[in-house]
């Protein structure tokens, strides 16, 4: 009963977003016959979208296997909680959760008082007509209330690698981040055809800002999911949905960066809305490449062609009315004169690299789509592309980041700059020959790295200091771009330290034998059996010790779940400051007294997480900065 | 005319870096790029042991070897099973935890190096996310494709 509701609110959404859709298309129809609020339309289809939803959880929360999609994702042994995320955990869902934040954003933005009544339809009417685009690919390919018949008395399960806390918030953070771009890409077209008045940035930065720090909490909670779940002791493995979603954090990064200028100087308006539609046409190909299953990757989820080619055609028609109306734009906008050396110079270099870098990515991404499709070859592209790409990118990169800060708007002189900075630039060789006495060992590459990691990190605070020098409190813009760029500089540290200076032992492990990884002695003190609530679980105990001290016991699992007869690894972990000692447990030999045991240190994992936590603290602190400037 | 003049130097500048940087995409692309083979292929063409390659088949029943060798003094076990598309077989030899979802009977993509005839050594088996899913890869052989209709 209560799936039947769920499914008239959603046929609801389709009809009346698509008075939105109509009035968009006959735009050039007088007007007068066909008077729309879209406010009000913006606001129903959120309630019926979001009512919608409810009854879908509301049906997984009481295991109604009457619908397929709980039958097929859910069970009645799953944890409540389980049963909740499930919601997501499934194709189906999670597009009409992707649906629900579209609209939510559309909420969100109706209530926002700064813009005008008038630019305010106009972006709602864009961003109702997403919505339309959206519910019709759900109700015609991917209906979530679909019934079985004859239905079954117990689900098949939820995939048990989505049975994970860190898995279960992830996807609503990504979409959160995927999704904020389309109001983005809604502002920035009804931008052009009111004729770009520079408000609308004021208007666009705070969604750009928070867009972004969701995304990028998605990405990151993925990544340490897969880090920790998959139990294969890496954090990002240039799989092709990892870098679609790489490509409109790219893009929403230059983004970021122009919009800054945009605000201050009046200028790069133009590239500022050319980047706001390529990143929601970025988010849209990642949901395609995502959803349709053309690539090879890890995520596979079990798909449809049909959904691939609605998405594509969405992803088409979409794109084609965002260039299509940039180039009737009706506007004129003064050229800039901008040098190198100055902060805009500087921000110019650096979505310049961002690009470079988008494009490269992307290539590599897509490029085994065209080969299987023109030379009939299958091909993939490989991390050491990836990595070979990314690695010479870098150096001018890190050197824009370092020296941009110390810009002067406008225009400004090398010679003066490089006096401005010289102590810091003193400092970078006595952090380099630091970072090299405590790591001469290690390979060059990973020197180099970690050096340019702490001269990031290092300018920043130099920065700080500064002020503090001067006796100026820190403006609150800059305190959020240092504090980003911290996270950066410990990115680049803790990725460094994960690949390049990974450790690795693998082995059979017999019952109190001891091995040696880094300072560490892991003692393998045998196996249990538990049983969790839908599964039951052989845990290995590990007891760790340093310098004959035992300091943690670790405990990784090999579950077994009940319903779906599959098995997952759970790794343990134990994380410091200077590295991750990471244990993943395999099978058991037949003579019972032997296991294999994967062991890894991964020095400064743990500074990737704090790096993103910063990169998302120094967005949050751009977008409140936002938000009570206006 | 000397803005006009410094307009083009620029943009002269623009593509000499762009086509620069698509050269250095592109012939880095040509190095890192991992071709996907069936066994049957694999038999036909002359394949470098030297070169990168993908595999993938269903991996055939009762297949599943464990053996233990010694390296370097430490015990380790070599997994050794045979993936076929029912008209070629391969012996695949892998040294690693088997990811959860692999099973005797299912597709699998294996990425390494063959060594000598009908033997290939896996550095990595591609483990999936979703038990139901087949590889189109795999999908696409034809003589699996004959073989499940």
């Amino acid at each position: 009963m209560i799936s039947e509701i769920g499914f008239v609110f959603l046929t609801l959404t389709l009809v009346i977003s698509s008075f939105s859709f109509a009035q968009l298309i006959y735009s050039h129809v007088n007007s007068r016959f066909f008077v729309l609020d879209h406010l009000k339309i913006t606001n129903l289809i959120f309630f019926f979208t979001l009512s919608s939803f409810i009854s879908l959880t509301y049906s997984f929360l009481i295991s109604d296997f009457s619908l397929n999609v709980v039958a097929q994702n859910s069970n009645s042994q799953l944890p409540t909680i389980y049963k909740f995320t499930g919601v997501w955990g499934n194709h189906e869902g999670s597009i009409l959760l992707w649906l629900l934040v579209m609209t939510f954003f559309g909420f969100l933005f109706s209530k926002n008082s700064s813009a005008t009544e008038e630019f305010k339809n106009n972006v709602l009417k864009i961003q109702n007509s997403l919505c339309f685009l959206v519910v019709s690919f759900i109700i015609f390919t991917s209906n979530p209330f679909e019934k079985s018949f004859p239905y079954p008395i117990e689900g098949s399960d939820l995939n048990p690698l989505l049975q994970d806390p860190g898995l279960a918030i992830h996807p609503p953070f990504l979409y959160l981040g995927y999704v904020g771009f389309s109001i983005i890409y809604s502002i920035s077209v009804a931008a052009l055809s009111d004729g770009v008045k520079n408000y609308f940035i004021k208007i666009l930065k705070p969604w750009v800002f928070i867009s972004w720090i969701f995304l990028t909490c998605g990405i990151g909670l993925g990544s340490w999911w897969a880090y920790y779940e998959l139990g294969w002791g890496g954090f990002w493995f240039w799989d092709p949905v990892e870098n679609a979603s790489l490509l409109p954090w790219l893009t929403a990064s230059a983004l970021l960066h122009t919009i800054v200028v945009a605000d201050k100087k009046k200028i790069f308006i133009n590239w500022t809305i050319i980047l706001s539609i390529l990143t929601f046409i970025l988010s849209l190909l990642g949901t395609f490449l995502v959803r349709s299953g053309v690539l090879v990757s890890v995520h596979a989820f079990a798909n449809d062609p049909t959904r691939g080619v609605y998405i594509l055609l969405l992803l088409a028609s979409i794109s084609f009315f965002g260039i299509f109306k940039y180039v009737n734009k009706n506007i004129q906008l003064r050229r800039a004169d901008i040098t190198l050396i100055s902060r805009e110079g500087m921000i110019s270099l650096n979505n310049i690299f961002m690009l470079s870098l988008t494009f490269t990515i992307l290539v590599g991404t897509i490029y085994p789509l065209f080969a299987s499709v023109l030379f009939n070859s299958k091909i993939s592209v490989g991390a050491p592309f990836f990595n070979s790409i990314l690695m010479p990118v870098m150096f001018p990169f890190i050197a824009g980041m370092i020296i941009g800060p110390y810009t002067k708007w406008g225009k400004d002189d090398l010679i003066v700059l490089l006096n401005r900075i010289k102590v810091l630039i003193l400092c970078f060789f006595i952090i380099s020959l630091l970072v090299w006495y405590l790591n001469y060992k290690t390979p060059i590459l990973s020197i180099i790295f970690i050096a340019l990691g702490c001269w990031i990190i290092f300018s920043s605070l130099f920065e700080v200091f500064q002020f503090i020098n001067k006796k100026l409190r820190v403006p609150k813009k800059i305190f959020a771009q240092i504090t980003a760029h911290i996270g950066i500089g410990l990115l680049i540290i803790g990725a460094t330290g994960s690949s390049i200076l990974k450790q690795e032992k693998i082995q059979f492990q017999e019952v109190g034998q001891s091995l040696k990884i880094k300072n560490f002695d892991v003692e393998f003190l045998g196996v249990k059996k538990i049983e969790g609530p839908n599964y039951i679980s052989q845990m290995g105990v590990f007891s760790i010790k340093k310098q004959g001290e035992q300091i943690k016991i670790l405990r990784p699992e090999k579950r077994f779940y009940n319903a779906g007869k599959q098995v997952t690894t759970e790794a343990a972990i134990h994380s410091s400051i200077f590295g991750d000692l990471y244990i993943a447990i395999g099978d058991v030999h037949e003579d019972k007294t032997k296991w294999t045991t994967r062991i890894w240190f991964n020095p400064f994992t743990i500074w990737i997480w704090i790096g993103v936590f910063l990169l998302a603290s120094g967005g949050s602190l751009s977008f409140l900065n936002s938000l009570s400037r206006k | 005319m000397k803005k006009k003049n410094k307009r083009l130097i620029t943009i002269l500048i623009f593509m000499a870096f762009f086509t620069f940087g698509c050269a250095i995409l592109l012939f880095n692309l040509r190095e890192n790029l991992i071709f996907f083979y069936s066994p049957t292929e694999v038999f036909e063409k002359q394949i470098e042991t030297t070169q990168m390659i993908r595999v993938g088949g269903m991996v055939k029943d009762e297949s599943l070897i464990k053996k233990i060798k010694t390296i370097e003094g430490r015990q380790l076990e070599e997994i050794s099973f045979i993936i076929t598309d029912f008209e070629n077989e391969l012996v695949i030899s892998y040294i690693g935890i088997l990811p959860d979802l692999f099973k005797e009977g299912q597709g699998v993509v294996v990425e390494g190096f063959l060594k000598n005839v009908g033997k290939f050594e896996a550095k990595t088996v591609l483990a999936k996310h979703d038990e139901n899913y087949m590889p189109p890869e795999i999908k696409d052989i034809k003589s699996i494709k004959d073989k499940k209709i």
